[in-house]
């Protein structure tokens, strides 16, 4: 379902040309996991912001398969979209979980949960969404603003909001960075299952070797 | 080793590297104090042309049939021995009407080597005026004339040069005292004109036309008989052109006040951005105190620039305000930019600046400082409401803009907030993200939004004043000048024979009116003598007849404290008489008491009655051919249509009231600068937001969508918040200020006309302080997607 051939990016500072990523591919099919593991600085938020459609390679394909209707499939060549296909891409078939500031601090739980669906249009998938809540351990936070939320329980909301418009990709990155390990585990252990759960593919970027190798495919970068 | 050095060069590297939030201080600042700057040149100008309209100059006259010339010298003698430490100028004048080629004028002949103020102050820019009014026979001549320098007109049998132009509407000549010796044939001073101390001199020269208010000086008693008058119950048009200055000098308050929050705003905001690295300055070790005086210093040098861009800018804005006619030769070609107003400016500019940054600084106080500020201005409310004074009435008018912004502001963005957080709330989910974000900062930014809400209900205020006084004006105009013709003799006497007049066509009514001193309940009064009967009542909006009772004005009222039904006891040479008051009449001019009452019950207990003026009413379709008539039958009279006597008075008024919408939309611009700076920063605390948003899938096109509704919403909130405070301004105004000042109250009548303009331009103003955020919230997001996730 999603299938990264080749991409390359340099980024330009003054006179000075880097390159951030170099001849990367790989692939995942719906429910598996992708890690793209390295250290710091080896480019893990870019290569997630260019299959995300927030960033365009210089070089390469990102080809993602997506379902409109049941049944219904076709193949979207991510790295050729304009500007407002990409934010259109991004919208419906994409979901995120961020290590900072996943949640908008003026919502509700239920509110940010539920803004991809408004967004997209789909208001009849409303009480799965925030049934997922419910799986998730934290239904009876609907109604409460993430300032009164720990950690581990945004994160948790965070996982309900990219997966509320049935996405075919969710890309996480770092999610348990900010985590103790015990909370860290819960959210990893979360995020596993709901992804399987709704047949969406999982690209998550970390430094964090015991998360990546949870994964089915790793993608070390250096 | 000092770490000042290094804390100085993160300073100034931090500022080079924030062009566009230095830059926003310094215009910021710069903006403000150019409003400070223009307002204070405008209203000194106005001021001049006020005082070259009527001599306001100077504060006391004192006239007498009797007054020779031994009277004058001995007075002088008198007065330079030290007799009268108050008064600083004596000048002797002969006054009379001479007849000219449009009729009988007034002349006045001061004498200009005893004061220099006269000459100077009207031939100012004109040099060689004053010098050829002492050497030659010309005069100055009023600009209602439609004279100009170089001309030459007869005045009586004498032909003068016409030297210079001077006001805006003056319709008398001046001259040397000599000169005028010469054209009214004669030799005796007819008055007197004096000039006292002031005691609010200082106040006036910082905030011109405030003191005008603050209460007219005492009649001067200056012995052997002689007892000056105050100039403002000889002359009413000055009290008239006192009041305008008055009301100019409180807008020029408010607008000083708004610039002031505007300067505050911008200097807070720039400190406010760095409190990141500020936060990390002090974990390192910087200590609090090392960092404001860092800020302040940062904050003065930014004010300084600010303030020496403002001055220039301020100074060409008064020029565009106030385009001088340059080629009269008289009024001075360009306005002047005096040292009070640069030092005004720079105060407001490098002050108020350093406080902002002092306060952004010391950011846990801001609450502890906003609850001192509310607490401080409902103790001058109180005060003030307690006071009767003037002070007290424009205490209440700043106490109630202080209110609202350290008070009501924040507090409505706690309720907005708790609105907004309602889980109910029907709106989309990102609008529902936006208002919450704009009401849970609108206590941040309480300063800009206040201010504005200050400027436009301040707008609102002085709109509601101004049109409440203009329309009473208005209707009292109706009401006393009835279609027909003033006549104004020149001798104590009326002239004798009126038959052909009265038997004239056209011509459907004549009334004498004569006037006498008179003590009412032992306060100094004068009375005006006519028929009682019910046109002559209707005049005053009064609907009948009054031939034992009296009318009397509303100053005089308030000072003998009666109203209509009361008992007044009227003395006068010859005897006394209680008599009713009938009702109680508006009047825009005269300060003391002034009854109007029926000639046949008072003038036998009245002494010196001097019978000087007829009213003529006709049926309006001959009053050309009568107007000539008359002014060939009585050639020392002046004659004048009351329909021209109208519009002479609406014209003053309009011109000083022009004078204030340009005043009202400085503050308005000033407001929209601070709003800039203040949604800017809003914005920028929102870019996280926004660029959680855009990941999702949100635009940049709604996103400035939002950022416009947010800003949208604040004018909406701030413009809202300036109704109330709109209509309690103008209250006072009317109701307070103009009163306790004057004497007299003025209708406090809001109009739709007068709140809607400044409300649609509040929220306009608004829209317009938020485009250039708008663009940048929708900028900032593909740019921050780039760099900061990647």
């Amino acid at each position: 379902m999603l299938q990264v051939e080749g991409i390359a990016l340099r980024r330009t500072d003054g006179a000075r040309v880097r390159q951030v990523l170099d001849d990367i591919s790989f692939e995942l099919a719906p429910g598996q996991v992708t890690a793209i593991w390295g250290p710091s600085g080896s480019g893990k938020t870019t290569l997630l912001n260019l299959v995300g459609g927030l960033l365009q390679p210089d070089s390469g394909a990102i080809r993602v398969l997506v379902s409109d209707a049941p049944g219904r499939t076709r193949e979207i060549a991510v790295h050729a979209l304009s500007h407002g296909e990409r934010l259109r891409y991004r919208r419906r078939h994409v979901g995120f979980v961020f290590q900072f500031l996943n949640l908008l601090p003026t919502l509700t739980v239920a509110e940010n949960v539920l803004l991809p669906l408004e967004l997209n249009g789909m208001p009849e998938r409303a009480d799965q969404a925030l049934r997922r809540l419910d799986a998730l351990g934290i239904g009876d936070a609907r109604q409460r603003f993430p300032d009164a939320l720990s950690g581990g329980e945004q994160q948790r909301v965070a996982i309900a909001r990219a997966l509320a418009h049935a996405p075919a990709l969710v890309l996480a990155d770092e999610p348990t960075g900010n985590l103790d390990a015990a909370n860290a585990e819960r959210v990893a252990d979360c995020l596993w299952e709901q992804v399987h759960d709704a047949r969406a593919g999982l690209v998550i970027a970390t430094h964090n070797e015991r998360l990546a190798q949870r994964a089915d495919t790793v993608v070390r970068l250096r | 080793m000092s770490a000042i050095p290094l804390l100085l060069r993160h300073q100034l590297r931090y500022l080079a590297r924030t062009p566009a939030a230095t830059m926003a201080q310094v215009l910021g600042t710069a903006l403000g104090v150019a409003s400070v700057v223009a307002v204070h040149l405008v209203s000194e100008r106005i001021k001049s042309q006020l005082d070259a309209n009527a001599p306001t100059a100077f504060t006391h006259v004192l006239r007498g049939e009797a007054l020779s010339e031994d009277d004058y010298f001995d007075l002088r003698t008198r007065w330079r021995n030290g007799s009268f430490p108050t008064v600083e100028a004596m000048v002797p004048v002969i006054e009379g009407h001479a007849s000219a080629d449009g009729g009988p004028r007034r002349l006045s002949g001061i004498d200009l080597l005893a004061d220099r103020r006269p000459g100077d102050a009207d031939a100012g820019g004109a040099p060689g005026a004053a010098a050829d009014l002492l050497t030659r026979d010309s005069v100055l001549a009023g600009a209602g004339l439609g004279l100009a320098a170089g001309d030459v007109i007869r005045l009586n049998d004498l032909d003068v040069s016409v030297v210079g132009v001077f006001g805006t509407t003056a319709d008398w000549f001046l001259a040397d005292i000599g000169t005028a010796r010469r054209v009214l044939k004669r030799a005796a001073p007819t008055a007197v004109w004096i000039r006292t101390r002031g005691d609010h001199r200082g106040f006036e020269r910082w905030l011109p036309g405030s003191t005008a208010g603050f209460g007219q000086p005492a009649s001067l008693d200056l012995g052997r008989g002689l007892r000056a008058l105050p100039l403002a119950e000889a002359e009413p048009t000055r009290r008239f052109a006192l009041a305008l200055l008055f009301n100019l000098g409180a807008l020029g308050l408010l607008a000083l006040f708004v610039a002031a929050f505007l300067v505050y705003q911008s200097a807070h905001a720039n400190v406010a951005r760095r409190r990141a690295s500020d936060a990390q300055l002090t974990a390192l070790g910087v200590g609090p105190g090392t960092l404001r005086v860092l800020f302040v210093g940062e904050g003065a040098v930014l004010g300084l620039l600010g303030s020496a861009l403002g001055v220039g800018a301020g100074w060409a804005l008064a020029a565009v305000l106030l385009p001088v006619p340059a080629s009269d030769g008289v009024v001075p070609s360009g306005i002047a930019l005096s040292g009070v107003a640069m030092a005004k400016g720079a105060i407001c500019g490098v002050g108020v600046a350093a406080a902002g940054a002092l306060a952004a600084a010391r950011r846990s106080r801001a609450g502890i400082l906003r609850h001192a500020w509310t607490i401080g201005a409902v103790l001058v409310l109180v005060v003030s409401a307690w006071s009767a004074t003037l002070a007290g009435a424009f205490g209440i008018v700043l106490a109630l803009c202080l209110l609202q912004v350290a008070a009501l502001v924040p507090a409505a963005g706690a309720s907005l907030k708790r609105l907004f957080d309602s889980r109910r709330l029907r709106l989309r989910i990102t609008r529902r993200a936006a208002v919450r974000s704009v009401a849970g900062q609108l206590s941040e930014i309480h300063i800009a939004v206040g201010a504005l809400s200050v400027a436009v209900a301040a707008a609102i205020g002085i709109g509601i004043m101004v049109e409440s006084f203009r329309r009473d004006f208005v209707a009292m105009l109706d009401q006393r000048l009835w279609e027909g013709i003033h006549v104004e003799t020149a001798t104590r006497n009326a002239p004798p024979n009126l038959e052909w007049l009265r038997t004239a066509p056209g011509v459907t009514d004549v009334r004498m009116y004569a006037r006498a001193p008179v003590s009412a309940d032992g306060v100094s009064a004068h009375v005006v003598l006519t028929r009682g009967d019910p046109p002559e009542a209707h005049r005053y909006g009064y609907a009948s007849a009054f031939p034992q009772g009296v009318l009397l004005n509303e100053g005089g009222a308030r000072t003998l404290g009666v109203g209509a039904g009361d008992t007044v006891r009227l003395a006068g040479g010859r005897g006394a008489r209680a008599v009713e008051v009938a009702h109680v009449f508006r009047d825009y001019g005269a300060p003391g008491p002034r009854l109007i009452a029926a000639a046949d019950g008072l003038e036998p207990i009245l002494d010196g009655v001097v019978h000087d003026s007829l009213s003529v009413r006709t049926d309006g379709t001959r009053d050309d051919l009568l107007q000539a008539a008359l002014e060939r039958r009585l050639p020392t009279a002046v004659v004048r249509d009351h329909g021209e006597i109208r519009r002479r008075a609406l014209e003053a008024f309009d011109t000083t009231f022009e004078v204030a919408s340009h005043l009202t939309m400085i503050a308005l611009l000033v407001a929209v600068a601070g709003l800039y700076n203040a949604l800017s920063e809003l914005q920028a605390r929102r870019r996280a937001e926004n660029r959680l948003l855009y990941t999702l899938g949100v635009g940049p096109g709604h996103i400035a969508l939002l950022a416009t509704q947010q800003s949208a919403l604040i004018g909406i909130a701030a413009t809202l918040l300036a109704v109330p405070l709109g209509l309690a301004i103008a209250w006072v105004l009317c109701a307070e200020v103009n009163p306790r000042a004057f004497g007299w109250s003025i209708p406090w009548t809001p109009t739709a006309a007068s709140v809607l303009p400044p409300v649609g331009l509040g929220i306009g103003a608004a829209l317009l302080a938020g485009i250039a955020p708008t663009r940048a919230a929708a900028r900032a997001v593909t740019g921050a997607a780039r760099h900061e996730l990647g």
